[in-house]
């Protein structure tokens, strides 16, 4: 178990990124992807090593470990030290952010035709910010990944995105910035106020907190605010979510599959560990305010994606959406709907990044995006429609697939929740349902009116073996294969063996709903 | 001997899994070209619907040896609080439906294979059927609630699969969405009923919430919670579970939605009756709940009464051989449906198997048929087949014959109705009867009876096709009047069921009306009265209203389009608006902002120190101007 280092998995990526950076690197775009995609792959055969000597009934932090420079803390004047450790929560996340980092890496192949040398690098140092986020046990350590990840982002969506991608990118990163200043004012008053209090200077999230009896609601309600306007941007929270939609939709697939599959964990992933972990008292009395902005989201961002014509913007909006799902899960205040919205977090993910892929590889032959022009490409795309027929019915929450397990805990995470009175967690319920039934409608419209139906002239030559287009030949390559066939096995893992993830985070979440009854 | 049976009906799991085996298999053999045999796939399939035929029949004699017991086998699933369980439920109900469907699904794949053995799509379609029978096999075995919906929900999503099978007509795709997402309805609401199930048994007891949906104790834990739960709350609650099964079942007006594809070929009409019988079989599940109070069995008995009305009548104005058929199934299972409202447990499901047989029986004649007649499937071009396919006729006579004695006719049903008090009822249960008397005589005469209409050459019938049909028929009769007056004393009953005394008036009743649906189908298509037909045919011309009223996709089509476009598009619309004018505008005019102060600051950093003492000099007299304005204001309305 001594070979288990925390500080090698977040490190390692931008180790290799700057390695691969570096002039002694060769200048040769296969090795680089070839090296990225094995390093990648090690990376995530390592992180499943720490879910494998993982105790679940552990009841703190795991794999502990302080970054020191000679021998001292990080900032050690001001309490500040770069501690990282992992529970049952982060270390879930870990391992989903190795995976789907390690599938845009190899779906990098055919859809990064131009500047591989530095892709690689920066999907590679994205993946150790979000990872020092997942992993972070002090909250400026904390703030130095989740700003750290705007650089590779930004560049990662100007670089090979759409026209637009370049205001895209700006704008993501001036809107994250924005959320990210509310972030910084709500920490450095937390520091500070819990240095008032205790006479410690520390950081550590583990020793901060609020209590009633010291800090008046409002004052509290004011930093918790100042969080959540941050992580809402992230998550994202309708009317909050222009940025992250924006930029989903002017992204190459695997920066979408990263912008969906990770990003938008940090969000929750942060309200989890912040809002509800640092403020139960005013968490608890501000849940149904989050259950009706998750209402709102689930509603508002499946209407919209139901009058879109773009499938990328349709699948964006589906990705919001569920982040709405999320949220009633949390608001809900049971220790199912806590468990159910991390579950779903991480099925929302795998299911994007395979929605992101597949409109990819569409969009990789057929050059348009556009609803209307598609239809029947199952057709000249076989095995692409089979794949999306999996990823489809389990982002519509059908049986035997991860949405189902996911909507299911949720649904029973609501209905039991103590939330007065009860005609709002009944009205919520219906909601809830309602949103599930129209989000499945429209991503199933999506994929009926893409590969169903027949299939129009100009498509048809995808499967001309003449065709001099060396790329536009094959109707799907191993690569895309690959990735979608790990990702429809993850959605079927996860819809026939739930127990197996919940398992991990259950004694987690139990600590954090019985901290906030106490 | 009882051990051994015991030992069998605990390893039913091996029935549940051996078709994935099978399909892994399939796979394989499809993949390797060196091997990819058609026989070793159709084989394999036969293999496996034979062993859970063997299983079907163990399992029945444990149960049958042993009435008071049941088995049942679980595993954990998902632990959210209380556990919940997945695992095999053997009862009789499950044990009989089970050898049912394996004999079912065995000649489905022993008869499929002429048909399919020359298609490109030929393991697809195989791996299709064994999936499906893991789905069934699923679902008739399931130990309680949750994860009987999630098999149901894996019929629907093959259902789908199978419409979508060849996928490049666009009718079929649209025809597969609407299928699908009606579907995914029907899921939502029986689920939605099965959580507010867990959610008021969470309210009044704090425990062992989910054991309520396990089978085994399902009627007692209903009853409890009935007790407890005031009626209008738990009618709501039941009521989620009848839209579900509505759906689920195809009661009116959703069984259109799964056969409006343009190929209609034997495999696809199967489907429909498999789905509508998982429907039945689902209420059979969740009878206690259904049944237990008087407002619901009324909803049901009344759904079910609408379901057979609209279904023989949208039969009349078909001219589809298949389609007619699909209509007369439909109306069948509404009755079915009804009489499970009725009280009548077992007598429906000796109805659904007579009906899941006949019907079998019924759509392979007219597959053969059409075939023969080089797939003309319009019968008012076929006729006078009879002396050309005269096994066909006989069979077709028989066939339906079984399924209006065996259903419409049953003592049990004409019993409860007259029970029910309700002349209404009875007087429109007589008009069905009527109708789709009067249906399946319009279907037999048109292509059997007379001379042709069309100049078709007709083809031999291979024997191989006959010995099907006769397998289904043989067993449709024989379930009938065999297995019938025993079947009752064989099945498990939740909630006795009374034999109840019959009036010989209702049966006299039913008999004239069969009589006279006949002789007018005799009088209107039999020649020389065309003059009938004709003025017939101006009744149900397309522009008429009752033509559009007996047209199928006119109800479902219009009450999607309504909620799509008149419901869901302007609020869709409205969203948008928001999104752009209002959301995306605020950033806009937040981005403008900075722009201008930014281009503004911009200019002002022109280097030239005079510019700034300007700029200083102007903003303090600013300042000074307003400070000085200020207090002269307050000083004045201090005075």
């Amino acid at each position: 178990m001594n070979f288990l280092s925390i500080l090698f998995l977040i490190f390692s990526p931008a180790i290799v990124a700057l390695l691969l950076l570096s002039p002694i690197f060769p200048n040769n775009n296969i090795k680089i992807r070839r090296f990225s995609k094995g390093f990648s792959i090690t990376h995530f055969i390592y992180s499943l090593l720490f879910l494998l000597y993982f105790n679940p009934t552990n009841l703190g932090w795991s794999y502990q470990k302080e970054l020191t420079f000679f021998g001292s803390s990080w900032i050690n004047t001001l309490g500040i030290r770069a501690n990282f450790g992992l529970d049952g929560i982060s270390l879930v996340f870990v391992i989903l952010t190795s995976f789907i980092t390690m599938l845009a890496i190899i779906a990098g192949k055919r859809m990064i035709r131009t500047k591989t040398r530095i892709y690689y690098p920066l999907v590679l140092i994205l993946q150790t910010a979000v990872l020092g986020v997942f992993s972070a046990k002090d909250i400026f350590l904390f703030l130095f990944f989740w700003l750290l990840e705007l650089i590779p982002t930004y560049l990662l969506i100007n670089q090979w995105g759409e026209k637009t991608s370049k205001s895209a990118a700006t704008k993501y990163v001036i809107c994250s910035f924005l959320g990210s200043m509310f972030l910084i004012l709500g920490m450095l008053i937390l520091y500070f106020y819990s240095f008032t209090i205790s006479g410690v200077l520390t950081a550590d999230i583990e020793n901060l907190s609020m209590s009633e009896n010291v800090f008046a609601m409002w004052f509290q309600a004011f930093i918790f605010f100042c969080f959540l306007i941050g992580f809402a941007i992230k998550l994202p929270i309708v009317p909050l979510h222009t940025a992250q939609f924006t930029a989903q939709n002017n992204s190459i697939a695997p920066v979408s599959m990263l912008l969906s599959g990770l990003l938008m964990n940090m969000g929750g992933y942060g309200i989890i560990r912040f809002n509800l972990g640092l403020f139960p008292e005013v968490f608890d009395k501000f849940a149904p305010i989050l259950m009706i902005l998750g209402g709102i989201n689930m509603l508002y961002c499946t209407t919209l994606a139901f009058i879109q014509t773009d499938i990328k913007k349709v699948v964006s909006l589906y990705g919001i959406a569920q982040c709405g799902l999320i949220l009633l899960g949390l608001g809900a205040m049971t220790e199912v709907g806590f468990e159910g919205s991390i579950f779903h977090m991480i099925s929302r993910s795998i299911i994007s990044a395979g929605l992101f892929m597949l409109v990819g590889s569409i969009y990789l032959r057929t050059k348009t995006t556009q609803i209307f022009t598609l239809s029947g490409l199952g057709e000249v795309m076989p095995i692409c429609k089979n794949f999306g027929i999996i990823i489809t019915l389990a982002a519509m929450g059908l049986p035997f697939l991860s949405g189902f397990a996911a909507n299911f805990i949720i649904l029973n995470g609501i209905i039991l929740s103590d939330i007065e009175p009860q005609g709002f967690i009944v009205t919520i319920g219906a909601i809830s349902a309602l949103g599930i039934f129209l989000s499945a409608a429209c991503i199933f419209r999506l994929f009926n009116d893409t590969f169903l139906g027949s299939v129009t002239s100009k498509f048809k030559k995808l499967n001309n073996k003449e065709n001099n287009i060396v790329i536009l030949r094959k109707p799907i390559t191993k690569t895309e294969i690959i990735v979608l066939a790990s990702l429809a096995l993850a959605v079927m893992f996860l819809g026939i063996f739930p127990n197996s993830i919940l398992d991990i985070f259950k004694v987690t979440t139990d600590v954090i709903i019985d901290f906030m009854k106490v | 001997m009882l051990e051994t049976l015991e030992y069998f009906a605990n390893s039913i799991v091996t029935v549940l899994f051996l078709p994935l085996w099978i399909i892994l298999v399939i796979f394989l053999n499809s993949s390797m070209s060196f091997i990819d045999s058609k026989k070793l796939t159709l084989n394999l399939s036969l293999g496996g619907s034979l062993f859970s035929i063997v299983f079907a029949v163990l399992c029945i004699l444990y149960c049958v040896s042993n009435p008071a017991k049941t088995v049942e086998n679980n595993v954990l699933w998902l632990n959210i609080g209380t556990p919940i369980y997945v695992g095999t439920f053997i009862d009789k109900l499950s044990s009989i439906m089970l050898l049912i469907t394996s004999i079912f699904m065995f000649f489905i794949q022993l008869f499929t294979y002429r048909f399919i053995q020359d298609d490109k799509y030929f393991h697809k379609f195989y791996i299709h059927l064994n999936l499906l029978a893991f789905a069934i096999y699923g679902l008739i075995l399931s130990s309680n609630v949750i994860q009987s919906l999630a098999f149901a929900g894996l019929i629907g999503i093959l259902g789908y699969l199978l419409m979508i099978f060849k996928s490049e007509e666009i009718t079929s795709a649209q025809a597969a969405k609407q299928f699908l997402i009606t579907n995914c309805f029907g899921d939502i609401c029986l689920l939605s009923g099965s959580i507010a199930l867990i959610y008021f048994s969470a309210i009044f007891s704090s425990a062992q919430n989910l054991a309520l949906l396990s089978y085994s104790g399902f009627s007692f834990n209903v009853d409890t919670l009935y007790s407890m739960v005031s009626e209008p709350i738990f009618c709501t609650i039941t009521l989620f579970v009848i839209i579900g099964l509505m759906i689920k079942s195809l009661q009116f007006p959703f069984g259109g939605i799964c056969f409006k594809n343009k190929d209609i070929s034997a495999h696809y009409f199967i489907l429909p009756i498999i789905l509508g019988s998982v429907g039945i079989y689902l209420a059979y599940r969740l009878y206690p709940m259904i049944i237990i109070s008087k407002f619901i069995t009324t909803s049901i008995v009344i759904i079910g009464l609408i379901t057979a009305f609209a279904y023989s009548f949208i039969s009349m104005s078909q001219n589809n051989f298949k389609k007619i058929l699909i209509n007369i199934a439909f109306a069948q299972i509404g009755v079915i449906f009804m009489s499970l409202g009725l009280g009548l447990y077992s007598s429906s499901a000796l109805m659904l198997i007579n009906l899941l047989y006949s019907m079998a029986a019924l759509l392979l004649v007219a597959s053969s048929v059409t075939q023969a007649v080089n797939n003309q499937d319009d019968i008012k071009l076929l006729g006078g087949l009879r002396k050309e396919l005269p096994l066909c006729s006989g069979i077709f006579i028989l066939g339906s014959l079984s399924l209006i004695i065996g259903n419409n006719l049953q003592n049990n049903l004409l019993a409860k109705l007259n029970e029910f008090g309700n002349d209404w009822i009875i007087f429109t249960y007589l008009i069905v009867i009527f109708l789709l008397v009067y249906s399946s005589t319009r279907m037999y005469l048109l292509v059997f009876e007379n001379e042709k209409r069309a100049n078709i050459e007709v083809k031999k019938i291979s024997k191989i096709q006959y010995s099907a049909i006769i397998s289904f028929l043989i067993l449709a009769i024989s379930f009938v009047f065999a297995i019938g007056n025993n079947f009752k004393k064989f099945v498990y009953f939740i909630i006795p069921e009374k034999t109840v005394p019959t009036e010989n008036i209702t049966i006299i009743l039913s008999i004239f009306v069969i009589l006279c649906a006949s002789y007018i189908a005799f009088r209107l298509y039999v020649s020389p009265f065309n003059l009938f037909t004709q003025i017939k045919e101006k009744i149900l011309s397309k522009e008429n209203l009752l033509y559009k009223l007996s047209y199928n996709e006119f109800y479902i089509n219009e009450i999607l389009e309504f909620i799509g476009k008149k419901m869901l598009l302007p609020v869709c619309k409205l969203i948008n608006f928001i999104e752009i004018y209002v959301i995306e505008m605020c950033v806009f005019l937040i981005a403008q902002t900075t722009k201008i102060f930014g281009t503004t600051a911009f200019k002002l950093q022109n280097g030239n120190t005079k510019s700034y003492l300007a700029h200083t000099v102007t903003i303090l007299t600013l300042v000074i101007a307003v400070t000085v304005l200020f207090y002269v204001y307050s000083s004045l309305m201090g005075v």
